[in-house]
């Protein structure tokens, strides 16, 4: 079921009705010369962490340094 | 008339003998005395007249000072109306989505970050990976690769030095990754910021679990998470789940009880014991001497070492803050530390 969301939704995108929005599912890349590949987002590196923003270290997890 | 407000993100928090004022949108705080607590503690559409009219002159130029120090610090603000009241901050209430908000994940090696991260699930806020080893920036890039490959996207690293890393290996690693949130650097040359804010590279040796648990004014956080979850559960342990060297599951590497092994226990299943969840909510409220301490809302707890090792609410051992005369001193000098340091074996880490 999950599976058939999901090409439902990555054939919405190819047809151009979606924008590219699931950062989790296959889609399809064209490369430089024109090849289809299909493929999971993030192992392509071009849209690794496209869509997350670096965290705020804002909180102690462990007290084991000192700062100077 | 002369009217004054504290602006809307600075908080109050009454001490034994001082209180802090904390803004906690500009993460900046003051000590100042109770007298000026109770005097600025309404926070809003506080009127001067009523204060001179409570005051003989002389006290009144002194609290005339405060107030000015307080305008020129950018804590409080003069107005000739009353004001709408502004929101409150300090009655909100922090809630996080995340089962698991911060994972300690000890290692002694690269080869026990392979074995065992296939059992973390991604629904963690953020890992932060101790290394009691060098560890060099493509052992450690390849690491990275795997947490985020496996949907982690925050991960604060803390490690030994490697006399093969250089300091842009640190900051191209950083660059490269936005899941990385912090770095730090033990077993370095000197202390320094790599980068201001995110690489931090320190002198201090990194040998053992047992260095943890210091309070210390530089690790102060006075922000509005910190504060409001400092109000309502225990600002270290809360949500917290740590593995150690040995891969034993524990609420903090450097707590005693186990509640199985990561090999063969599951974290969902450790979150499902009872027992394991029983410092989550042991405020700042409920512990001894911290209850009366004006910080207390914006540092940190340690229930690993406590004065009293038998008392889950006593004051964390390495604090030499002592709120009754609002002096630091160094927590190991303390002769009253001395037999609850001996009964943890933390001679050497003073």
């Amino acid at each position: 079921m999950k599976n058939q969301k999901k090409e439902l939704i990555n054939d919405l995108v190819i047809k151009g009705i979606l924008p590219i929005a699931y950062y989790n599912s296959e889609i399809i890349e064209l490369d430089r010369d024109g090849t289809a590949i299909r493929g999971s987002k993030m192992s392509i590196s071009k849209y690794k962490q496209s869509t997350i923003q670096r965290a705020a270290p804002d909180k102690c997890i462990s007290k084991i340094y000192e700062l100077f | 008339m002369n009217y004054f407000s504290l602006f809307s993100s600075c908080v109050l928090t009454q001490g034994f003998r001082n209180s802090c004022l904390v803004d906690l949108e500009r993460a900046t705080y003051c000590s100042i005395p109770n007298e000026l607590y109770q005097i600025i503690k309404l926070k809003f559409n506080i009127a001067l007249d009523d204060i001179e009219q409570g005051f003989d002159k002389e006290d009144f130029q002194v609290i005339k000072e405060y107030l000015s120090f307080l305008e020129d610090k950018k804590f409080i603000y003069f107005h000739l109306e009353k004001q709408e009241l502004a929101h409150d901050i300090s009655k909100d209430q922090f809630s996080n989505c995340h089962k698991i908000e911060d994972l300690i994940f000890d290692l002694k090696s690269p080869e026990s970050f392979y074995k065992n991260i296939s059992k973390i699930s991604a629904d963690i806020e953020k890992i932060q990976l101790r290394y009691f080893c060098p560890v060099s920036i493509t052992e450690l890039e390849d690491m990275i690769e795997i947490l985020r490959l496996n949907g982690h996207t925050n991960v604060e690293v803390i490690l030994k030095h490697h006399s093969d890393n250089s300091e842009n290996g640190y900051i191209d690693l950083f660059h490269k990754y936005k899941l990385i949130s912090r770095v730090c650097v033990m077993d370095f040359f000197e202390d320094k910021f790599i980068l201001p804010n995110y690489i931090i590279a320190l002198k201090q040796p990194l040998v053992s679990h047992k260095q943890c648990g210091v309070i210390s004014e530089k690790l102060f956080y006075p922000n509005l998470r910190t504060y409001l979850s400092s109000k309502s559960c225990n600002s270290c342990l809360s949500k917290k789940v740590s593995i150690d060297v040995e891969g034993e599951i524990k609420n903090c590497p450097s707590m005693q009880e186990s509640f199985g092994n990561i090999r063969d226990t599951s974290l969902e299943g450790v979150l499902r014991q009872q027992e394991f969840l029983k410092f989550w909510n042991i405020t700042k409220d409920e512990i001894e001497v911290c209850r009366d301490c004006e910080f207390r809302y914006i540092c940190t707890d340690c229930r690993a070492y406590r004065e009293d090792p038998f008392n889950d609410y006593s004051k964390p051992l390495k604090c030499g803050y002592n709120p009754y005369t609002n002096k630091w001193e160094n927590w190991s000098e303390s002769p009253l530390k001395h037999k609850a340091i001996h009964y943890y074996g933390l001679q050497d880490f003073g």
